[in-house]
Protein backbone atom coordinates (compact mmCIF):
# COMPACT_ATOMS: atom_id res chain seq x y z
CA UNK A 1 0.00 0.00 0.00
CA UNK A 2 1.24 3.90 -0.93
CA UNK A 3 1.53 6.22 1.48
CA UNK A 4 -1.26 8.76 -0.52
CA UNK A 5 -3.43 5.62 -0.53
CA UNK A 6 -3.01 4.50 3.26
CA UNK A 7 -3.54 8.58 3.96
CA UNK A 8 -7.04 8.34 1.80
CA UNK A 9 -8.04 5.58 3.60
CA UNK A 10 -7.22 6.84 7.26
CA UNK A 11 -8.95 9.88 6.00
CA UNK A 12 -11.92 7.96 5.06
CA UNK A 13 -12.44 6.05 8.02
CA UNK A 14 -11.94 9.32 10.64
CA UNK A 15 -15.06 10.95 8.23
CA UNK A 16 -17.03 8.01 8.45
CA UNK A 17 -16.76 8.16 12.01
CA UNK A 18 -17.47 11.77 12.53
CA UNK A 19 -20.38 11.28 10.28
CA UNK A 20 -21.70 8.53 12.08
CA UNK A 21 -22.04 10.61 15.13
CA UNK A 22 -23.05 14.00 13.47
CA UNK A 23 -26.91 14.06 14.71
CA UNK A 24 -25.99 13.12 18.58
CA UNK A 25 -23.23 16.04 18.51
CA UNK A 26 -25.07 17.91 16.80
CA UNK A 27 -28.15 18.03 19.47
CA UNK A 28 -25.13 18.77 22.06
CA UNK A 29 -23.55 21.54 20.55
CA UNK A 30 -25.92 23.66 19.01
CA UNK A 31 -24.60 26.89 20.19
CA UNK A 32 -21.54 26.00 17.81
CA UNK A 33 -20.57 27.35 14.48
CA UNK A 34 -19.89 24.79 13.10
CA UNK A 35 -23.16 22.55 14.93
CA UNK A 36 -20.92 20.09 16.32
CA UNK A 37 -19.18 18.73 13.14
CA UNK A 38 -15.42 19.10 14.19
CA UNK A 39 -16.39 17.54 17.38
CA UNK A 40 -18.20 15.20 15.68
CA UNK A 41 -15.07 12.97 14.55
CA UNK A 42 -13.92 12.63 18.21
CA UNK A 43 -16.82 11.61 19.67
CA UNK A 44 -17.73 9.04 16.83
CA UNK A 45 -14.03 7.70 17.18
CA UNK A 46 -14.67 7.85 20.96
CA UNK A 47 -18.26 5.81 21.24
CA UNK A 48 -17.29 3.67 18.67
CA UNK A 49 -14.02 2.71 20.92
CA UNK A 50 -15.67 2.38 24.16
CA UNK A 51 -18.27 0.19 22.55
CA UNK A 52 -15.98 -2.49 20.78
CA UNK A 53 -14.09 -2.15 23.81
CA UNK A 54 -17.24 -3.01 26.31
CA UNK A 55 -18.33 -5.64 24.44
CA UNK A 56 -15.25 -7.50 24.09
CA UNK A 57 -14.25 -6.99 27.82
CA UNK A 58 -17.47 -8.45 28.24
CA UNK A 59 -16.80 -11.41 26.09
CA UNK A 60 -19.83 -10.79 23.71
CA UNK A 61 -18.18 -9.86 20.84
CA UNK A 62 -14.66 -10.54 19.52
CA UNK A 63 -12.74 -7.39 18.45
CA UNK A 64 -12.39 -7.60 14.44
CA UNK A 65 -12.98 -5.48 11.71
CA UNK A 66 -16.20 -7.13 11.03
CA UNK A 67 -17.57 -6.57 14.28
CA UNK A 68 -15.99 -2.69 14.27
CA UNK A 69 -17.93 -2.25 11.30
CA UNK A 70 -20.80 -3.81 13.12
CA UNK A 71 -20.91 -1.43 15.52
CA UNK A 72 -20.42 1.59 13.64
CA UNK A 73 -23.39 0.57 11.82
CA UNK A 74 -25.30 0.52 15.06
CA UNK A 75 -24.14 3.41 16.42
CA UNK A 76 -25.09 5.34 13.18
CA UNK A 77 -28.61 3.99 13.10
CA UNK A 78 -29.06 4.99 16.74
CA UNK A 79 -27.75 8.58 15.95
CA UNK A 80 -29.50 9.08 12.44
CA UNK A 81 -33.15 7.18 12.95
CA UNK A 82 -33.07 7.80 16.68
CA UNK A 83 -32.70 11.53 16.11
CA UNK A 84 -35.07 11.50 13.23
CA UNK A 85 -36.13 15.39 13.75
CA UNK A 86 -32.62 16.61 14.24
CA UNK A 87 -31.67 14.80 10.67
CA UNK A 88 -34.91 16.39 9.02
CA UNK A 89 -33.90 19.81 10.44
CA UNK A 90 -30.10 19.59 8.80
CA UNK A 91 -31.48 18.73 5.67
CA UNK A 92 -33.76 21.82 5.71
CA UNK A 93 -31.41 24.36 7.50
CA UNK A 94 -29.93 25.92 10.21
CA UNK A 95 -27.06 26.81 7.76
CA UNK A 96 -27.45 29.58 4.91
CA UNK A 97 -25.98 28.05 1.68
CA UNK A 98 -23.00 30.23 1.91
CA UNK A 99 -22.25 29.58 5.05
CA UNK A 100 -22.58 25.50 4.66
CA UNK A 101 -20.03 25.72 1.77
CA UNK A 102 -17.49 27.54 3.84
CA UNK A 103 -17.75 25.33 6.71
CA UNK A 104 -18.22 22.14 4.66
CA UNK A 105 -14.41 23.45 2.53
CA UNK A 106 -12.93 24.59 5.71
CA UNK A 107 -14.30 21.43 7.85
CA UNK A 108 -12.57 19.00 5.00
CA UNK A 109 -9.31 21.38 4.29
CA UNK A 110 -8.90 23.20 7.68
CA UNK A 111 -7.57 19.84 9.32
CA UNK A 112 -6.08 17.82 6.72
CA UNK A 113 -3.91 21.26 5.41
CA UNK A 114 -2.91 21.07 9.82
CA UNK A 115 -2.37 17.60 9.31
CA UNK A 116 -0.08 18.28 5.96
CA UNK A 117 1.54 20.98 7.57
CA UNK A 118 2.77 18.11 10.82
CA UNK A 119 3.73 15.88 8.08
CA UNK A 120 5.86 18.25 5.88
CA UNK A 121 7.54 19.72 9.19
CA UNK A 122 8.09 16.15 10.17
CA UNK A 123 9.85 15.75 6.33
CA UNK A 124 12.06 18.99 7.35
CA UNK A 125 13.26 17.39 10.84
CA UNK A 126 14.15 14.42 8.90
CA UNK A 127 16.23 16.10 6.66
CA UNK A 128 17.67 18.46 9.69
CA UNK B 1 4.34 10.92 12.03
CA UNK B 2 7.82 11.69 9.76
CA UNK B 3 7.85 11.25 6.09
CA UNK B 4 11.54 11.07 5.99
CA UNK B 5 12.21 9.13 8.75
CA UNK B 6 9.10 7.89 9.66
CA UNK B 7 11.14 4.95 12.01
CA UNK B 8 8.94 3.98 15.44
CA UNK B 9 11.99 4.72 18.09
CA UNK B 10 12.69 7.10 20.50
CA UNK B 11 10.61 8.19 24.06
CA UNK B 12 7.71 5.87 24.34
CA UNK B 13 6.78 5.34 20.44
CA UNK B 14 8.09 1.45 20.96
CA UNK B 15 5.76 0.91 23.75
CA UNK B 16 2.74 2.71 22.59
CA UNK B 17 3.23 0.78 18.71
CA UNK B 18 3.52 -2.44 21.04
CA UNK B 19 0.36 -1.43 22.82
CA UNK B 20 -1.33 -1.53 19.58
CA UNK B 21 -0.10 -4.12 17.85
CA UNK B 22 -0.78 -6.19 20.80
CA UNK B 23 -4.93 -4.49 20.77
CA UNK B 24 -4.93 -5.33 16.89
CA UNK B 25 -4.21 -9.01 17.72
CA UNK B 26 -6.03 -9.54 20.48
CA UNK B 27 -9.89 -11.34 20.34
CA UNK B 28 -10.84 -10.35 23.87
CA UNK B 29 -9.70 -7.09 26.35
CA UNK B 30 -7.93 -6.60 28.23
CA UNK B 31 -4.81 -7.54 25.34
CA UNK B 32 -1.56 -9.24 26.55
CA UNK B 33 1.47 -7.59 27.43
CA UNK B 34 4.30 -7.33 25.15
CA UNK B 35 7.04 -6.85 27.87
CA UNK B 36 5.56 -9.83 29.94
CA UNK B 37 4.34 -13.20 28.16
CA UNK B 38 1.18 -14.25 28.91
CA UNK B 39 -0.13 -11.20 30.95
CA UNK B 40 -2.29 -8.50 30.73
CA UNK B 41 -1.21 -5.05 29.93
CA UNK B 42 -1.46 -3.44 33.17
CA UNK B 43 -1.56 0.27 31.79
CA UNK B 44 -4.22 2.37 30.87
CA UNK B 45 -4.39 1.46 26.78
CA UNK B 46 -7.62 3.51 25.39
CA UNK B 47 -5.49 6.06 23.26
CA UNK B 48 -3.47 2.97 21.86
CA UNK B 49 -7.10 1.35 21.54
CA UNK B 50 -8.20 4.67 19.44
CA UNK B 51 -5.51 4.00 16.89
CA UNK B 52 -6.22 0.50 16.84
CA UNK B 53 -9.60 1.01 15.98
CA UNK B 54 -8.93 3.44 12.68
CA UNK B 55 -6.50 1.40 11.95
CA UNK B 56 -8.32 -1.43 11.62
CA UNK B 57 -11.48 0.40 10.31
CA UNK B 58 -9.07 1.82 7.48
CA UNK B 59 -7.41 -1.45 6.71
CA UNK B 60 -4.13 0.29 7.04
CA UNK B 61 -0.49 -1.03 7.87
CA UNK B 62 -0.01 -0.98 11.46
CA UNK B 63 2.82 1.32 10.78
CA UNK B 64 1.09 3.42 8.68
CA UNK B 65 -1.40 3.66 11.39
CA UNK B 66 1.01 4.94 13.98
CA UNK B 67 2.00 7.99 12.42
CA UNK B 68 -1.21 8.88 10.69
CA UNK B 69 -2.79 8.91 14.07
CA UNK B 70 -0.24 10.89 15.30
CA UNK B 71 -0.93 13.87 12.80
CA UNK B 72 -4.62 12.87 12.95
CA UNK B 73 -4.14 14.12 16.66
CA UNK B 74 -2.94 17.32 16.57
CA UNK B 75 -5.42 18.22 13.63
CA UNK B 76 -8.40 17.16 14.92
CA UNK B 77 -7.05 19.60 17.91
CA UNK B 78 -6.92 22.11 15.53
CA UNK B 79 -10.28 21.94 14.25
CA UNK B 80 -11.57 21.67 18.09
CA UNK B 81 -9.59 24.80 18.80
CA UNK B 82 -10.96 26.25 15.87
CA UNK B 83 -14.31 26.01 16.46
CA UNK B 84 -14.37 26.80 20.71
CA UNK B 85 -12.81 30.16 19.64
CA UNK B 86 -15.09 31.10 16.70
CA UNK B 87 -18.16 30.35 19.27
CA UNK B 88 -16.56 32.02 22.01
CA UNK B 89 -16.44 35.22 19.35
CA UNK B 90 -19.70 34.92 18.25
CA UNK B 91 -21.32 34.53 21.63
CA UNK B 92 -19.43 37.85 23.21
CA UNK B 93 -20.39 39.47 19.46
CA UNK B 94 -24.05 38.38 19.68
CA UNK B 95 -23.81 37.22 16.88
CA UNK B 96 -26.28 34.73 15.08
CA UNK B 97 -24.57 30.88 15.48
CA UNK B 98 -24.92 29.88 12.09
CA UNK B 99 -23.26 33.50 10.56
CA UNK B 100 -20.09 32.03 9.92
CA UNK B 101 -19.37 34.92 6.92
CA UNK B 102 -18.18 37.63 9.72
CA UNK B 103 -14.58 38.22 8.85
CA UNK B 104 -13.75 38.78 12.40
CA UNK B 105 -14.90 35.46 13.66
CA UNK B 106 -13.14 33.72 11.11
CA UNK B 107 -9.99 35.59 12.62
CA UNK B 108 -11.32 34.48 16.02
CA UNK B 109 -11.13 30.84 15.45
CA UNK B 110 -7.70 31.01 13.08
CA UNK B 111 -6.10 32.99 16.05
CA UNK B 112 -7.20 30.23 18.60
CA UNK B 113 -6.20 27.41 17.20
CA UNK B 114 -3.08 28.96 16.13
CA UNK B 115 -2.20 29.65 19.42
CA UNK B 116 -3.43 26.00 20.67
CA UNK B 117 -0.89 24.58 18.02
CA UNK B 118 2.27 26.75 19.07
CA UNK B 119 1.72 25.76 22.18
CA UNK B 120 1.78 22.22 21.60
CA UNK B 121 4.58 22.68 19.37
CA UNK B 122 6.52 25.08 22.15
CA UNK B 123 5.59 22.26 24.62
CA UNK B 124 7.12 19.11 22.26
CA UNK B 125 10.29 21.31 21.77
CA UNK B 126 10.88 22.38 25.46
CA UNK B 127 10.66 18.54 26.25
CA UNK B 128 12.65 17.19 23.87
CA UNK B 129 14.71 20.18 25.15
CA UNK B 130 14.80 19.47 28.98
CA UNK B 131 15.20 15.76 27.93
CA UNK B 132 18.34 15.91 26.14
CA UNK B 133 19.42 18.64 28.89
CA UNK B 134 18.52 15.52 31.94
CA UNK B 135 20.18 12.87 29.85
CA UNK B 136 23.54 14.57 29.55
CA UNK B 137 23.37 15.56 32.96
CA UNK B 138 22.57 12.77 34.78
CA UNK B 139 22.96 9.61 32.55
Amino acid sequence: MTGPEGVFKFFLAVEALGLIAWPLVRKVFRSFPDQGWSFSKIIGIVLTAWLAWLLSFLHLVSFNREHTLMIMGFIAALCWVGLRPEVVSLRLGGFSKKSAMIFLVGSVTGPRFCQSCFLFWGFLAGLA
Amino acid sequence: MRINKPDIEGLEKFMDYGFMLSILKTEYFPPLDHYLAAEPINYYYFGHLIAALITQIAKVPPGMGYNFQMSNILALGLAESFSIGMMFYQQLAGMDVSDVRRRWSLWAGTLSSTFVMLVVIFTILSSNYLLSFSSKTFF
